[in-house]
């Protein structure tokens, strides 16, 4: 019994780890904080499992415990010090997450960027390009209507890309 | 139609959400538009260092979160099946139930012989009842008529 359990939360576990990751990391910009999130929310996973019987929703549950983790470390950094939350983001985003070589510019721009978008545009942005949900499912997750999440997704990509173009020399007339 | 609407095309087409007919559109808008060209060139560059980072995942998280996972919970039955008892105790143990299954056996025997005798018995009974039976006198049965007319 214990030994299925193992298998079938393995399988959903390979499957998606790296959406819920992306998810989060994007979400708090800190690596080791996004490992302990990604883990709180897995370990939920693994106590909860006997009692999930939709399996083809799982992402979703995945990822609506992961917002609703990031969103708890979001409330209680900004409980603690708002001046320090603040502090940490500037450092963080001129720090990087991946530790790339410099020949990848762009990637670090395009990341830099990213990390630049106010929270709730990022994570409709992370929500359909990292974790490859549909508009209905980010509308649910997110709380917002389908239309607007299309609109915004839009507004953040015109945006993202206007940037981008600036920084890498693309520039449009 | 501006380019905000071809714009909101190109995005469509890589999400694979546009029909053929605004492709033509997108194509023929493209191939007269700069602005539109480098819009593209831009969004296939950042898809592409999005695919790229969605490969990544930290080989160390993986084995963190399986330690973490919590332990087996044992039942009842299985603590009782897997508890260690002393050597002493087990010997006992099965001192007691060699005991039994030599009492057990010897009962078992007894009960046999004893049914053993008491069908030899019921035999011999027999054969004496069959004996006194053939000992008598034969008996001779003469029927009268009672005529009297």
């Amino acid at each position: 019994m214990e030994t299925k359990r193992l298998i079938s939360f393995s399988n959903i576990y390979s499957s998606h780890k790296k959406p819920v990751y992306h998810y989060v990391l994007k979400m708090v910009r800190s690596s080791m904080t996004a490992e302990d999130i990604v883990q709180n929310v897995f370990l939920k996973l693994f106590e909860k499992l006997d009692s999930i019987k939709d399996f083809e929703s799982i992402r979703f549950w995945l990822l609506k415990t992961a917002r609703n983790e990031v969103y708890g470390y979001f409330r209680k950094m900004k409980n603690r010090n708002e001046e320090t939350l603040e502090e940490n983001e500037k450092t963080l985003l001129s720090s990087n997450l991946y530790n790339e070589i410099e020949e990848k510019e762009i990637n670090e721009i395009v990341r830099d960027e990213i990390g630049l978008l106010p929270v709730e545009l990022r994570e409709i942005f992370v929500l359909r390009e990292y974790s490859g949900l549909g508009y209905d499912e980010i509308s649910q997750i997110v709380g917002v209507s389908k239309d607007l999440v299309k609109s915004r997704l839009f507004s953040i990509r015109q945006k993202l890309i206007k940037n981008v173009s600036k920084k890498i020399g693309v520039e449009r007339k | 139609m501006k380019c905000d609407d071809y714009e909101l095309f190109i995005h469509d087409f890589l999400d694979n959400e546009l029909d053929k007919e605004n492709q033509k559109m997108l194509f023929a808008h493209l191939s007269e538009c700069e602005n539109c060209g480098k819009y593209l060139t831009t969004t296939v560059s950042i898809n592409s260092v999005i695919a790229e980072d969605k490969n990544f995942f930290p080989a160390s998280l993986d084995e963190q979160i399986f330690n973490n996972l919590p332990k087996e919970k044992i039942s009842i039955f299985e603590n009782f099946l897997t508890v260690k008892l002393p050597a002493y105790f087990a010997y006992a143990l099965v001192a007691i139930i060699l005991l039994l299954s030599f009492t057990l056996l010897s009962e078992v025997n007894k009960y046999k012989d004893e049914l053993h005798q008491t069908s030899v018995q019921l035999k011999e009974q027999k054969r004496t009842v069959e004996l006194l039976f053939n000992s008598l006198p034969p008996v001779e049965v003469h029927p009268v008529l009672h005529n009297n007319l």
